[in-house]
């Protein structure tokens, strides 16, 4: 383990010390990061533990179908728009020279506004010289909200054609952080790459776990995630799925970044069989309940 | 009137560039006099709004007509604003195209293509 994990939360769940925020990332999309984030929710439940899980893949949320949840509570999202007032604008073209998403676009004898285009900055309405631009909003999508017993879901689900994903992933994990203090574990599941939307999701974790394949794109994948959550200073370590025992290539890689790989899951068609069902990989066998009760302690201890 | 014909060179000669937004230039001809000027839209490069900004360039330089490829869904909606037709064209030079609108063979726009992205 790398010194710069020292000054970080140490024990889990013990007085004084922040309850695990464990967000499951990867650069790769498909190595199994939202199995690996359900498996690791159902196996805290098991031993009682209270569980928090946040599907941050606004972009294409995927957790529920693993949880056979009922109806949610649902909120909507709303984010800045601007919204001209005819009468006092000028036609001066400040707006649309300001936004560098050209979500404005001065004609002649109006001002259009192109609702996809805009990051909700509210820029135009400062740069404005008289005042012609006012505050309104756009719904950019839902949060869901599901409660069984001691295990609660958050998931954001970004409607299509909207580009906010970020801030609806802020959102998100503003909602979720309101009721973490009646959980002992918070499990975040991110959207894959390495952009905005990922960095949001992980963004307030205290603890990073990147899920990867032993092929060359998920190398690839998984030093570009780790550079890009170099300076977030998070404990980060690495889970090998779908191993078919020769995992050199990483191995080397994590050694070099100091980055502890804490699980390395076989290629395995039970694993395969269960998912076809909807089912997570700690379903797929007792083998794999025992692995998943090895991470969750780790993951539960110091980093 | 003032004729836009996007392209991938700065002579009659050139090829048109099939895309809108994404341009290298436009060539404008003046349909009256065939006087023909250089239009350079600079968002060729833009990670944002291409068809929005090329489209806002090409108004502000008092293009009454556009001659392109395609025309994407953003860019389509400010020239429908304006009131400026989009012609599209297959290919050719920009002499070819031109002539073409002419002879009033191209079909104007009537849809937009589809989102491009960068």
């Amino acid at each position: 383990m790398n010194s710069m994990n020292d000054t970080t939360s140490g024990k889990a769940g013990g007085f004084g010390r922040p309850a695990p925020r464990i967000a499951v990332a990867s650069g790769k999309g498909g190595t199994g990061k939202t199995s690996v984030a359900v498996s690791l929710a159902r196996a805290a439940l098991r031993i009682g533990r209270r569980v928090q899980l946040v599907d941050a893949d606004v972009e294409g949320p995927n957790a529920h179908h693993f949880l056979g949840l009922g109806e949610p509570e649902t909120f909507p999202v709303e984010a800045m728009l601007p919204r001209i007032d005819p009468a006092r604008c000028t036609l001066c073209g400040e707006c649309a020279a300001f936004c560098i998403y050209q979500a404005l676009a001065v004609l002649g004898d109006r001002v259009m506004v192109f609702p996809d285009m805009c990051h909700g900055c509210e820029g135009c309405r400062v740069v404005c010289p008289v005042q012609a631009i006012e505050n309104g909003s756009q719904e950019i999508g839902r949060i869901m909200h599901w409660q069984v017993d001691d295990f609660e879901v958050w998931q954001g689900r970004l409607h299509v054609g909207q580009v906010l994903s970020p801030t609806l992933i802020r959102e998100l994990h503003r909602r979720a952080r309101e009721s973490a203090a009646g959980y002992d574990l918070t499990i975040v599941d991110s959207p894959p790459g390495t952009s905005c939307p990922m960095m949001a999701a992980v963004r307030g974790a205290n603890r990073l776990v990147l899920v990867t394949e032993p092929t060359p794109f998920g190398l690839h994948d998984l030093e570009l995630a780790m550079a890009a959550v170099r300076r977030m200073k998070l404990p980060v370590e690495v889970i090998v799925n779908r191993s078919i025992g020769d995992d050199a290539a990483i191995d080397d890689l994590c050694r070099a970044r100091a980055v502890p790989v804490i699980a390395r899951f076989p290629e395995d068609r039970t694993v395969a069989a269960a998912y076809a069902e909807g089912r997570p990989m700690i379903e797929a066998g007792a083998e794999w309940a025992k692995q998943y009760d090895d991470l969750r302690r780790h993951l539960e201890g110091p980093c | 009137m003032l004729i836009a014909i996007s392209a991938r060179g700065d002579t009659l000669d050139a090829t048109m560039d099939p895309r809108l937004g994404r341009a290298e230039r436009f060539i404008l001809i003046e349909s009256d006099t065939e006087k023909t000027s250089i239009l350079e839209t600079a968002a060729t490069q833009a990670t944002h709004g291409a068809g929005i900004q090329t489209a806002q360039a090409l108004l502000k330089a008092g293009a009454k007509a556009v001659i392109s490829g395609d025309c994407g869904p953003k860019a389509f909606q400010v020239f429908q604003a304006a009131g400026v037709p989009v012609y599209a064209a297959t290919g050719g030079t920009v002499r070819d195209v031109f002539a073409a609108w002419r002879r009033n063979e191209l079909p104007v726009i009537g849809q937009p293509g589809a989102a491009k992205h960068a």
